[in-house]
């Protein structure tokens, strides 16, 4: 194995001051800081209005205790719902990032509201249980829990059940590719799409992305193995990794839904999400891939208002527009 | 992923914001962010719409604080603004209506400072232009005018060309439209600046220290070069002797009021060989070398002068008709002079 660093990319110019400002509030992810990032991730940043998830009556928003894997606890899932109308709409079943590790069923949500107000559409956020105090398989197993309730009730919620889609960022990029191959190997339900945004794919960390950040950009090397570890413990980058913990591993691709994946040139996860859309592609999967040069990790969050934010931003809209409208 | 992003906007005015704004407009100058990617920076630190009116090419930028572009408008009395006027000519400014965000005057500052350090070959030009301008302005002195001749690296002769139209682009790298015509400064190691077809140049030698009446003569042979018609080419004052200080006593208007000049200015319409002919009998030496120049036989040249005489009242070849005649083809040119 090479011990030199792979040579990254530059940042986008508009993107630099934002990545400073942001590594200058948060230091490396690792045991002692966990605790804190989750609460920095619970509570906001301070002076920072919540979302409001109603979009000011114009969705409903209903929380639901379900059953999860057999033998696990209950999980919570976020429904929202147009306030207006009856459906049966088209649905996101959305699982959210935080590299495995942080999050909960309202982080990130807020990037599919419009869809709900605009096309009319359900979208169902699951908390699944977090590593590491809960290890794989308790994350995926827990997100498709959640997607086959919300597949058996879709009627009562709504919901087209022949119209789900999955889509997720990072860490809830890796559990919908997961829940994809869950759904598809399980047999049940059909979906529709699957959004890969900036997807955790690959324990393994063998990629040269996956080796170029030391303490640069955001989710570096090290975030990225105290992620994987929290997730896998010692089975980290050995034999005995499932595809649904890490959908890189999968070796048959086919028969999964219509797909979307996109990351930045200066991210951990880039080579590892190219490879999985190439294979997607020669599985006979369609996909639409987006590599956006300068990206780092999150970046179109984090600087929605950079040029090449607004560009990644139109692409996975306009995607997630076509899917939904059918 | 959001609930981890830094809140953007400004919302304090602490040192410890004040800071973020500096460090942020420094990290795009650094790495030479585009003029338009630093308007987005201070609407997205403002949190209200910004804007940059560049003077140069005379585009407003708008956009709001999520980066999307907004329709070109003015400036509205009572927003916050800055000029800009080193590296580029312009103005920044922030849309806000009601009360000023904290930190604005600090972001439209930054803004505007990362614009002009940041300033490309096209504000290069500007610069230069701007010096142009400057070093040929009648209404300043000497002193005034000099460090704009210091930065255009001139210093005693310079050739001061006026060329129309104003809008032609040449490769000449001092250069500035200036009322109507694109003024180019060449010193004398200066390769002249080749010229597209249908443009004209009035050419004048002017010293560094008075380059302002270096332009206005070389105004003059502009202006005497478009009558007859001299399609392109280079005017100089130097070649021009009395009809130069002739055109500077006489004006248009008043020289059409001579005699002769009314009368072949009345003529010219139904006989449009007229004025090259007139100019060939008095520039050249014999009716044959006239004809020639005309690229008409010389029996023609003889029937026109034959019927010109019969308009004029005087024999225009030999003696004193020559004189007279080559008097009214000066007035007449200053006559049908081009405006300024």
């Amino acid at each position: 194995m090479s011990t030199t660093t792979p040579v990254r990319p530059p940042f986008d110019p508009e993107l630099g001051p934002t990545l400073d400002a942001i590594r200058g509030m948060m230091g490396a992810l690792d045991r002692e800081t966990l605790a804190e990032r989750r609460t920095m991730l619970a509570e906001g940043i301070p002076g920072m209005p919540a979302v409001d998830l109603t979009v000011g009556g114009a969705v409903l928003v209903e929380e639901r205790t379900v059953p999860g894997p057999e033998g696990d606890p209950e999980i919570t899932l976020l429904i929202l719902r147009p306030a207006a109308g009856t459906g049966p709409w088209p649905a996101v079943y959305h699982t959210h990032g935080g590299g495995m590790v942080v999050g909960d069923r309202r982080t990130g949500v807020d990037l599919f509201l419009p869809y709900i107000t605009e096309i009319g559409a359900v979208v169902v956020s699951v908390e699944y249980r977090l590593a590491p105090e809960h290890p794989d398989p308790a994350p995926v197993e827990d997100c498709y829990a959640g997607l086959v309730w919300t597949a058996k009730h879709a009627e009562e919620l709504g919901i087209d059940p022949d119209r789900i889609l999955i889509a997720g960022g990072s860490a809830g990029g890796g559990l919908a590719a997961g829940t994809a191959l869950l759904a598809r190997d399980r047999g049940f339900p059909t979906l529709t799409h699957q959004v890969l945004i900036c997807p955790m794919l690959d324990d393994r960390l063998e990629t040269p992305s996956s080796r170029m950040l030391d303490g640069e950009g955001m989710w570096d090397r090290n975030d990225n193995l105290f992620g994987w570890t929290a997730l896998l413990g010692d089975r980290q980058g050995g034999g005995d990794v499932s595809i649904y913990a890490a959908p890189a591993r999968a070796t048959d691709l086919s028969g999964l839904p219509r797909s979307y994946v996109d990351v930045g040139t200066v991210e951990s996860f880039r080579d590892e999400a190219i490879t999985y859309a190439q294979r997607l592609a020669q599985a006979g999967v369609n996909v639409d891939l987006h590599l956006w040069g300068g990206g780092f990790h999150g970046s179109d969050l984090m600087a929605p208002h950079a040029a090449i934010s607004r560009a990644s931003q139109a692409a996975r809209d306009e995607f997630l527009r076509r899917a939904l409208e059918g | 992923m959001r609930e981890l992003i830094g809140r953007l906007d400004v919302v304090d005015d602490d040192a410890a914001s004040a800071l973020r704004v500096i460090a942020h407009f420094d990290g795009l100058v650094d790495e030479r962010a585009s003029g338009p990617a630093m308007v987005r920076a201070a609407a997205a630190l403002a949190g209200c719409p910004a804007a940059w009116h560049d003077s140069d090419s005379g585009v407003t930028r708008r956009v709001d604080p999520a980066g999307r572009p907004l329709g070109p408008a003015g400036w509205q009395g009572g927003w916050p603004r800055v000029t800009l006027d080193t590296g580029r000519d312009g103005a920044v400014w922030l849309e806000r209506p009601d009360e000023p965000g904290p930190l604005d005057r600090l972001i439209l500052e930054r803004l505007g400072k990362a614009l002009d350090t940041t300033a490309g070959p096209r504000a290069d030009t500007g610069r230069v232009a701007h010096a142009v301008r400057v070093a040929c302005d009648p209404d300043l002195t000497v002193a005034e005018r000099r460090p704009a001749v210091e930065t255009l690296g001139l210093a005693g002769s310079v050739t001061v060309w006026a060329v129309r139209p104003p809008s032609v682009s040449l490769s000449a790298r001092r250069q500035a439209a200036v009322d109507g015509v694109a003024v180019v400064l060449l010193n004398p190691l200066d390769t002249a600046p080749v010229l597209p077809p249908s443009t004209r140049v009035g050419s004048a030698l002017a010293v560094a220290d008075d380059l302002p009446r270096g332009l206005a003569h070389a105004r003059i042979a502009l202006r005497l070069s478009g009558f007859p018609a001299e399609p392109s080419g280079i005017s100089r004052y130097e070649d021009l002797g009395g009809l130069a200080s002739l055109a500077e006593l006489v004006t248009p208007a008043q020289a059409l009021t001579a005699p002769d000049v009314a009368v072949l200015e009345r003529l010219l319409p139904q006989h449009p060989w007229l004025a090259e002919t007139v100019a060939a009998v008095v520039r050249h030496g014999s009716m044959r070398q006239a004809a020639v120049a005309l690229h008409v036989h010389h029996s023609t040249l003889q029937e026109r002068l034959t019927w010109l005489e019969g308009r004029l009242g005087f024999p225009p070849l030999g003696g004193p008709g020559r004189e007279r005649l080559a008097l009214a083809l000066s007035l007449w040119r200053i006559a049908r002079s081009d405006a300024g």
